[in-house]
């Protein structure tokens, strides 16, 4: 967003950048379209892709710090610290030495990627998101639907596996398991069709088009949605609880 | 509702791609069996839309017959059982075993929704 010196305001400055960028796709007949790169932010695309190789292939910036790392440690072993939940345990290796120690580091925090998550808004179109509305629409129940409208997520139950899925915009779907003795969370799933924002929740396709994407794959193959999700444990960061 | 023929590619720019087969326009159909053999050669999870809730994932295409090939069997909109003659007593199922078999189910007939591979989250 910015005020030209006309002293007009312009609310969507990618807006021009998408526009050459879906030009530019349907000229090649890419289905799929041409995700948008933003600055300091770095996508990560599926190999399958057809120009995965050029998005992925960009010299990514040195970063001397951990280069030393690298160089001196090795990582041995690592977890998540299950009461700080963002905080990760590791044991090092000196490679000159061979000494062992512990470290404790903060690699992902939920805020952050709240925050990184919130500034990709702009490599999305809100028309786009409007017709994934439409289409998720078009797929669930009425009662579902508003839930989704009003709190951004529904809920499904399987028929397969009898496992519960709250499906959430900009979040990984939550698997439940409920039973007589309450509920208790399996994982968070995390799937980004074509590609996504490294750091942040956030794929390349629009928030409820990936809403979609877990959905049917879901309901149309429920076992390959588990092995493509990354199965995150839900007191991590990432999965966003 | 009647849901027009066709496949919605979820993509990153438009929301999804819609590729209609209207009428016979030769291009279009060829335009669209290249694409389906193309993102099933790419991994991408296609789903048929059959009754209801139901989706059948598409194995494989048969450009032959212009037919995307499933394997749950008659369960998809467009293919109702006859009408079974009046029978009192009707004999009982008997428990499917092996692998279920194959349908090849025309494009032009069902609406399809394709998935691309995931990258990662």
């Amino acid at each position: 967003m910015h005020e030209d010196e006309d002293g007009k305001w312009h609310f969507d400055d990618a807006g021009e950048a998408r526009a050459i960028l879906a030009h530019i796709a349907e000229g090649a007949d890419e289905y799929a379209g041409l995700p948008l790169g933003l600055e300091n932010e770095r996508l990560v695309i599926h190999p399958s892709y057809r120009w995965a190789s050029v998005i992925n292939g960009r010299e990514k910036p040195a970063d001397p710090d951990a280069e030393a790392f690298a160089a001196r440690y090795e990582i041995v072993n690592s977890w998540h610290h299950t009461t700080l939940k963002s905080v990760m345990v590791y044991v090092l290796k000196d490679k000159e030495t061979g000494r062992r120690s512990a470290a404790l580091d903060q690699p992902v925090n939920a805020l952050t990627m709240q925050f990184s998550t919130f500034g990709i808004a702009g490599a999305w179109d809100y028309k786009a998101e409007a017709k994934a509305v439409q289409k998720l629409a078009a797929l669930i129940r009425h009662h579902s639907f508003l839930h989704y409208m009003l709190t951004g997520a529904f809920l499904e139950t399987s028929k397969r596996t009898g496992i519960t899925y709250l499906f959430r915009r900009l979040r990984p779907t939550l698997a439940i398991r409920a039973d007589e003795r309450g509920c208790r969370c399996l994982a968070a799933l995390c799937l980004h069709p074509i590609g996504y924002y490294a750091g942040t929740w956030a794929g390349c396709m629009v928030p409820t088009d990936e809403v979609v994407a877990h959905l049917l794959l879901m309901r149309g193959d429920e076992a390959d949605f588990w092995r493509q999700a990354n199965q995150h444990p839900p007191h991590t960061p990432q999965a966003g609880l | 509702m009647q849901t027009q023929a066709g496949i919605d590619i979820l993509n990153c720019s438009a929301g999804h791609t819609e590729v209609r087969f209207e009428g016979s326009d030769a291009i279009e159909i060829e335009r669209a069996k290249r694409i389906i053999q193309d993102m099933l050669r790419r991994g991408y999870a296609l789903f048929v839309h059959g009754e209801g809730d139901a989706l059948h994932r598409v194995e494989a295409f048969d450009p032959a017959t212009n037919s995307y090939i499933i394997g749950d069997g008659p369960l998809y909109a467009g293919d109702t059982p006859a009408e079974p003659a009046s029978d009192p007593a009707p004999a009982a199922e008997k428990p499917r075993r092996g692998r279920p078999r194959k349908t090849a189910v025309p494009m032009a007939e069902v609406k399809a929704t394709a998935i691309g591979r995931t990258a990662g989250g």
